[in-house]
């Protein structure tokens, strides 16, 4: 049980950099990814005391970046009254060439694409838990999937795996 | 492959590409040259994550009218909190500003990192680090009084801080910061008072003055710091409204089953939870009207889809319970009794905005002590007061009228004064705007008046590049005193209306 309020300090620290590179592999911006991962957190914290257990608090605040991710970059660039604004530009946390090219790959497909292939591939949910998390049938979460991993080898010309 | 196996070469690929972003999982005092606070600071934010919003939001408002001079508030003007209670004094004449907050108060919860006052007029951008390099502008006679929330639970509360000893700061020479924490039961701040080698001594005791008045409040803000207000643009419902500092946005349909008329804002003065038994119809939001106390206010406003104008009742000049329940029938319309609700005052308002021509519900319901403080109800009315709305529809865009060639005189200081040009236009229609290669922030003149960015002060390497580069986009008035300007590639800014001349010297 999670239901202390003390017990979020703990989780936060144990999952914020997972939550954050995800929003990042979707959002494709590092500062983007934090910020809502701290939403997603802060939403966390709003529901702590009905979180039953550390699956239920992971799968919450998974869920919940993963909307917040969408939702920001469907509104990508856009900043609203009583927000203007200093985001800082630059990737701070350091560039590499890897991230780079895999940036630029992921940049080609679309979010729900990234979400998929992220949660998947890199989280390693299963896919009733990733159709779970992003609101849509297992068998849509399979078809992005499909075409994401497609996309993604073509660009990082990257075999696909043996069978 | 089976699409539903994992393909652990393309996961290994993308955590590479992930792989060093790596962020603190812990506030630190401070920070290393180069290093994220803002990271940092986002184990601050999660229980006291909307704490600064409003102050900041308060603040844009009142630097938007006098870039960054906050000496109109007088001695006491203060950052107020939307969600919880949370001050701090101004004192007049010094600046204040906080760290960037992106989005409308749907994203409100993540956006606010630290607020800040500072003695000098230096331009502070973003997130202001104690220990960091100093940004430019910043003068070795300048005090800065910087506030970060951080996690903190089931700690006592100093409601007077106490200042730590100074320490050196390894960064800049010469410079010293002291710092403090207090908490409340929402959360906790860190309060530092950081200055120069040259700073005056009454600056400092200012300083001192200004982080021992910080204050995490139990109880519910005061009135007074209620009567700030904090703008809210809802792009997607094409809705504007100011709502009191201190007051909760819901940042969900408290409604989610109600699908026509569709809840399109959510108000109250305390903590408002989604969905519930209905209390009386499926119109209202249960849990929040279950939550509702006694000093409590609840406001919520729903749109009929496809109404015509003339379906609903004119909108009044002023929402108000007389105005609402003519000829001494305001007992009547004190409908929570008819609803069953025993100790709640509520009201259905029906209206047609004559602007947009869309048709709504309001509905507002006090609990009696709130009901009986002419502040809080007041407050309740002047929200509704405050409803803009967009026509609904794709925008016809106009170009914006224009009158003749600038008036200007030299003025001995440098620079020139220069008066508006443009003619008048509507509020609520949308006009085609062309900025100049020097920006929004230089000179945006429209509807007879000049125009002012909101946190003009904060341009950073960050900003929309509409501040500081030429764009053919669209302007429209919310109100008389806001508009929102919205870029060919959709950013938006929000401006507020300057009254009279400025003075423009050169652009870079």
């Amino acid at each position: 049980m999670v239901a202390d309020r003390a017990g979020f300090e703990g989780f936060y620290r144990e999952h914020l950099t997972r939550v954050v590179r995800a929003c990042a592999l979707v959002t494709l911006d590092p500062a983007a990814a934090e910020d809502v991962a701290a939403e997603a957190f802060a939403r966390l914290w709003s529901h702590w005391g009905q979180i039953h257990d550390e699956d239920h608090a992971g799968g919450y605040v998974f869920k919940t970046a993963m909307r917040l991710c969408a939702k920001r970059r469907t509104k990508a660039s856009r900043e609203v009254i009583g927000g203007v604004v200093d985001r800082p530009v630059a990737d701070e946390f350091g560039r590499s060439d890897d991230r780079a090219a895999v940036f630029a790959a992921l940049g080609g497909l679309s979010v729900r694409q990234r979400q998929a292939v992220a949660l998947r591939d890199w989280a390693g949910y299963p896919t009733d838990e990733v159709a779970s998390m992003l609101g849509m049938r297992e068998s849509t979460v399979r078809v992005h999937l499909s075409r994401g991993r497609e996309a993604l080898r073509r660009s990082l010309s990257v075999e696909e795996r043996d069978r | 492959m089976n699409v539903d196996e994992r393909d652990t070469r393309l996961g290994e690929l993308l955590d590479r590409a992930v792989r060093g972003i790596e962020v603190a999982r812990e506030p630190a005092p401070v920070v290393r040259r180069g290093s994220r606070r803002r990271v940092g600071v986002l184990v601050a934010s999660v229980t006291a994550v909307a704490v600064f919003l409003a102050g900041v939001g308060f603040a844009a408002t009142q630097v938007g009218r006098d870039v960054g001079d906050l000496s109109g508030l007088g001695d006491n003007g203060t950052f107020a909190s939307p969600v919880f209670p949370w001050t701090m004094p101004v004192p007049g004449g010094w600046h204040a500003g906080g760290s960037r907050f992106v989005g409308g108060p749907r994203d409100m919860l993540q956006d606010l990192r630290t607020s800040f006052v500072t003695n000098s007029g230096a331009t502070l951008h973003g997130s202001v680090v104690v220990g960091s390099e100093l940004q430019p502008g910043v003068a070795d006679t300048d005090v800065i009084v910087v506030v970060d929330p951080f996690v903190g639970t089931g700690e006592a509360q100093p409601m007077t801080l106490v200042l730590n000893a100074e320490r050196d700061d390894t960064t800049n020479a010469g410079w010293v910061w002291r710092d403090g924490k207090l908490c409340g039961d929402t959360g906790c701040a860190r309060v530092y008072v950081w200055h120069g080698p040259d700073a005056s001594e009454p600056d400092l005791e200012t300083a001192r003055s200004v982080a021992e008045g910080v204050r995490l409040v139990r109880s519910r803000p005061d009135p007074a710091v209620v009567t700030p207000t904090v703008d809210y643009l809802d792009n997607e419902d094409g809705l504007w409204a100011e709502v009191p500092a201190g007051w909760t946005l819901a940042d969900e349909n408290l409604t989610p089953n109600l699908t026509d008329p569709r809840e399109i804002l959510s108000v109250g003065t305390f903590p408002l939870r989604v969905g519930g038994r209905a209390a009386t119809d499926a119109f209202l939001p249960g849990n929040a009207i279950a939550d509702l106390g006694s000093d409590d206010v609840f406001v919520t406003v729903q749109e009929r889809h496809g109404a015509r104008a003339s379906d609903f009742p004119a909108r009044p000049r002023s929402f108000s319970p007389s105005a609402i329940c003519a000829d001494g029938a305001e007992a009547g319309c004190a409908y929570g009794t008819a609803l069953g609700l025993e100790g709640i005052r509520a009201w259905w308002i029906p209206f047609a905005d004559p602007v947009s021509g869309r048709g709504f519900y309001s509905f507002v319901a006090m609990g009696e002590d709130a009901y009986r403080d002419p502040a809080i109800n007041a407050a309740a009315w002047r929200l509704l007061d405050s409803l803009a709305f967009d026509a609904t529809g794709a925008p016809v865009a106009y170009p914006v009228p224009a009158l003749g060639d600038y008036d200007y005189v030299q003025e001995a200081g440098g620079g020139s004064r220069i008066w508006p040009r443009s003619g008048s236009a509507e509020i609520g229609v949308h006009y085609r705007f062309e900025v100049g290669h020097c920006g929004l922030a230089y000179i945006t003149d429209f509807d007879g008046s000049f125009w002012q960015p909101i946190l003009r002060h904060a341009i950073g390497a960050g900003s929309p590049s509409v501040l500081i580069n030429s764009d053919r986009g669209t302007i429209r008035m919310s109100n008389t005193s806001q508009a929102v300007y919205t870029s060919s590639t959709d950013v938006q800014v929000g401006l507020l209306r300057l009254e009279g001349s400025i003075v423009v010297g050169g652009c870079r």
